[in-house]
């Protein structure tokens, strides 16, 4: 053995000592010194959290009856999808959940950059299918089904307009409310109080913080933090109502469809509360059902008659001769006439030189003071109105009335400002265009702005805000907001004015008005019927206009149905039947329990 | 026995040589296990490296046992034989049907699921050759062309082969072995350094052929450049060790190897040893390797001549590059390069020639001058 041998020997003994002494250096440093640091970066490599959905808030009437809540659904969603078996996996769901291949690959693709989280492929799946599922298990790794809240509006169709529905979050809506916390999977409001209250709804998201492998497949759970439930929504709507109201107007418009009228079939009612403005009833016809929004939609679009339209707010008619006591109380207030005025009435009448105008067939009236006007309903006396106040006094007293724009319902959206038929309007307006304004045609006007006329009527000229929600609490039963009625505007009239004009409306339920079917009813109600010419070769739109009990108004009444025909034949019929239904089902309520 | 060797005092095997293996061997088996039940749950069936590791423990052991008992000089005359079958075998994982590739790269061959990596058996051919080639009397060491060229003509021949697989590692810790066994057989130090400068030329032509070397080694720069690439195998290795803190996470309780790490049961398995026993477990790995790296250079120094010399020293410094280019790569102090850890990983074939070489250190260690 060589020296040199033994001293190389020597050489590497001392070089593999310094290399183990560097890694036990290394190692001490890594594991004792950075400890924390590794222990903190290692943690969040491999610790996520998965939502929890909350449950979204519910929406009860004013006696807490509920017109939106939740039921559980399955939610089918993929979690740890193993690539090699993720083709049959695919197939076999697409068949059982009877979606196509490619939107499940979609949905795949658009998920799993967070592959900790369940992937979700369809959600609320009927038992029958997850039982499909469940006998396929083997052949399906990795799907899993996870009971999730579905939103449910157990009255169907009732107030679908009023409550709106949910669906998925849209590309555009994600965009702007995902630095909000919402995932691209989230269900949110889409329309009526769901949109509008979405953030009181929505209630917070869960999380339960999971420990994951490298492929995001779920080790354990750690800790959960609950889901805190989306807030109550009170509102004023009475749903005895409403439902009275849409089966009123449904009643009415078959009855008229059977009688061979083959235009109407599309109409609206709003039920105001004249001393708060609360919505008791706000009804578009026809209506859809918000369970099944999504899966009828082609039906909805294609219908003709519009129905994800909300008439009372969207729809604008000319509003006839329920407009009249803008024409009468505006020359009461203008010192044109008196109570005690009359016109006489011989069913046609000249004014301007050369436009002659007619009552309703002909007929002569007589002579009438306003009272006598209204309950008639004589074109005549309020062409001579409209002819001595001129289109920009008429027009004046008829934006008093918050005609030609909006009465503020803000609750939900959409709603439109009108027109009034006058000369800040229209550039073409004549001076003997006032004739037709005064009866209320050419006037552009929804059915919530002719109940807001009504309660205005009914109250002597206060212009309440129209509002749907009056409390929202939270989950415990906490209040988080009340809304106050909120005025508007107050008209300072003359109040010997006001009585004028309900004595007018009252007069039109008694025998010999246009609406003395109205007279039988339980409580006495005052109103004001009108026809409004809809166009060539169309039948005339049917209107009503009124509130009850006429001594002490509790509900302020609109009725819209478009091309029903007279005031009489349509809108009369309906305002009888809600007012009979309402009252009469109290009187016999208070009845019974006497 | 020839006339020279009668002379030799017989003795008692090493024991700290022994005592380190077994215990090494022990915490491989129970390592590979913890390291590998997770993933192998999942494929239904956690056992599968366990067994597999007993299986080529226990055929690694009893090639131990035949070598320690085989006296080692009676291996030179199977030197030549030995190597030209191992250089057979390593062209025939390139030829199909023999070859296996796993990963892009054909280092195995095998007929079913039995594979084994021929590069792992040309290692000790090699050292066997290297050894006895340069023990001759005849030879001249000093004289380059006559000493240390031959030996590294062949080296480099299956260098290049093994390259070729690709496994660059492998085919660094053969070259890096015999470059050992060269030098401490007394390679001038002016042609060592010769050499290094000849090899600077061919390390930077195989960083720039393969593309995915120059990242490997720049990512070892800093790894959080790129952490779902190049950096992802050393970051989630940092993160199995450093939270083992002192004590480690505990056995069988470690979170890295659920398909984080990569090769959690071979390549990495040192990682999972940082996350789970902690310093405490990763210091005594490092000083049960130390003392078998010092048996192993005790045995060079008192083998009764060159040859054993020779041998022992190849021997221990294949087994001491690999672990330590091993941990060098997974506490993050080197590039990444695909090598396991002796005696502990998970490694078929590997374990088996690791055990039969340190059987022929322990028949070393019975001679002494």
């Amino acid at each position: 053995m060589s020296k040199s041998l033994q001293r190389r020997l020597r050489v590497f003994t001392v070089v593999v000592i310094m290399i183990i002494l560097l890694l036990t250096a290394r190692l001490a440093w890594l594991q004792i010194y950075q400890y924390d640091y590794y222990v903190a970066k290692a943690e969040s490599n491999r610790l996520r959290d998965i939502p929890i959905l909350a449950t979204r808030g519910e929406i009860k009437d004013r006696n807490g009856q509920v017109l939106a809540t939740n039921r559980p659904g399955y939610t089918v969603s993929l979690l740890g999808l193993d690539r090699q078996k993720a083709a049959d996996v695919i197939r076999y769901l697409s068949e059982i959940l009877e979606i196509e291949e490619q939107e499940i690959r979609d949905k795949i693709a658009k998920q799993q950059f967070k592959s900790y989280a369940p992937i979700q492929i369809a959600t609320d799946v009927s038992p029958e299918i997850v039982a499909q599922l469940e006998e396929r298990r083997l052949e399906l790794p990795g799907v899993i089904y996870e009971t999730q809240p579905v939103r449910e509006y157990p009255q169907q169709s009732v107030a679908a307009h009023i409550l709106g529905y949910v669906g998925v979050i849209r590309e555009n809506q994600y965009q702007e409310l995902k630095h909000e916390g919402y995932r691209f999977t989230d269900i949110i409001g889409q329309s009526g109080l769901e949109a509008t209250f979405e953030k009181y709804l929505r209630g917070q998201d869960g999380t339960l913080r999971v420990e994951t492998n490298r492929f995001g497949n779920r080790v354990r759970e750690l800790e959960r933090t609950n889901p805190i439930p989306g807030n109550t929504l009170h509102l004023t709507l009475d749903l005895r109502l409403q439902v009275i109201a849409e089966n009123a107007l449904d009643q009415v418009i078959a009855a008229l469809k059977e009688e061979g009228n083959e235009q109407v079939g599309k109409g609206a009612v709003v039920a105001l509360d004249p001393n708060t403005g609360g919505i008791l009833a706000m009804v578009s016809y026809p209506a859809f059902n918000p369970n099944t929004f999504y899966q009828d939609y082609n039906e909805i679009r294609d219908n003709p008659d519009k129905p994800e339209i909300n008439k009372a707010i969207q729809g604008t008619y000319p509003v006839g001769s329920t407009f009249k006591l803008v024409g009468a109380l505006a020359a009461l207030e203008e010192g044109i006439i008196t109570e005690k005025s009359r016109v006489v009435c011989g069913g046609v009448k000249t004014f301007f030189g050369s436009d002659r105008r007619r009552c309703y067939n002909y007929t002569a009236h007589g002579a009438l003071n306003v009272v006598g006007a209204l309950q008639k309903s004589c074109n005549i006396f309020f062409y001579e109105m409209g002819y001595h106040l001129g289109g920009e006094r008429l027009s004046k007293y008829a934006k008093d009335f918050g005609f030609g724009s909006l009465v503020g319902l803000t609750d939900i959206r959409g709603e439109v400002p009108g027109l009034i038929n006058g000369p800040e309007t229209r550039s073409d307006f004549m001076p003997g265009d006032v004739l037709s304004a005064a009866i209320g045609q050419g006037h552009a006007i929804t059915p919530l702005q002719l109940a807001n006329y009504g309660a205005m009527l009914a109250n002597g000229g206060i212009h309440y805000r129209p509002h749907l929600v009056k409390k929202i609490t939270s989950y415990t039963g906490e209040v988080i907001l009340e809304q106050e009625p909120e005025i508007l505007k107050k008209l300072d009239y003359e109040q010997k004015h006001w009585e004028i004009a309900r004595k007018g409306m009252e007069a039109v339920t008694e025998l010999g008005g246009t609406g003395s079917s109205l007279r039988t009813l339980p409580v006495k109600v005052a109103g004001k019927t009108g026809s409004a010419e809809a166009g060539a070769n169309k039948i005339s739109h049917s209107l009503f206009v009124g509130y009850a009990p006429a001594e002490a108004p509790e509900i302020a009444l609109a009725i819209v149905v478009e091309n029903g025909g007279l005031g009489g034949d349509a809108a009369v019929p309906v305002a009888k039947m809600i007012f009979e239904a309402y009252y009469g089902e109290e009187a016999a309520e208070s009845n019974a329990e006497m | 026995m020839t006339g020279k060797n009668r002379n030799l005092r017989k003795k008692e095997a090493d024991f700290i040589l022994l005592f380190c293996t077994m215990t090494l061997l022990a915490i491989g088996v129970v390592m590979v296990f913890s390291a590998s039940y997770y993933v192998m749950q999942d494929r239904s069936d956690p056992y599968f490296h366990l067994r597999r590791q007993v299986m080529w423990a226990a055929l690694g052991l009893v090639g131990m046992l035949f070598f320690s008992n085989y006296s080692y000089w009676k291996l030179k005359r199977w030197t030549n034989l030995f190597l030209l079958v191992s250089f057979l075998l390593l062209v025939a994982v390139f030829i199909p049907g023999i070859g296996v590739e796993i990963y892009g790269a054909k280092r195995w061959i095998g007929i079913g699921s039995l594979t084994a990596q021929p590069s792992d058996m040309a290692k000790l051919a090699l050292v066997m050759f290297a050894a006895a080639y340069l023990s001759q009397k005849k030879i001249r060491i000093e004289n380059f062309f006559q000493g240390p060229l031959p030996v590294l003509a062949v080296m480099g021949i299956f260098f290049l082969v093994i390259l070729k697989q690709p496994d660059l590692g492998t085919a660094v810790v053969l070259a890096g072995t015999i470059m050992i066994v060269v030098f401490v057989a007394g390679m001038k130090i002016q042609h060592v350094f010769g050499v290094a400068l000849c090899a600077v030329p061919l390390m930077v032509y195989l960083m720039l052929s393969e593309p995915y070397r120059l990242r490997r080694l720049l990512s070892f720069r800093d790894p959080w450049a790129d952490p779902l690439d190049t950096g992802y195998q050393i970051i989630q290795s940092l993160y199995a060790i450093g939270p083992g803190g002192l004590f480690g996470v505990g056995l069988g309780h470690g979170r890295q190897k659920m398909y984080y790490l990569p090769e959690p049961h071979s390549d990495f398995i040192f990682a999972v040893i940082g996350e789970e026993l902690g310093f405490i477990g990763t210091s005594s790995v490092l000083i049960l390797f130390f003392l078998l790296f010092w048996r192993g250079f005790k045995i060079a120094l008192s083998a009764p001549d060159a040859y054993g010399s020779l041998l022992a020293t190849g021997i221990t410094g294949m087994i001491g590059l690999q672990t330590l280019m091993n941990i060098g790569v997974v506490t993050g102090s080197i590039p990444v390069t695909g090598i396991n850890l002796p005696l502990i990983s998970s490694g078929g074939s590997s374990l088996f020639f690791t055990l039969c070489s340190i059987g022929i250190l322990l028949n070393i260690s019975k001679y002494t001058r």
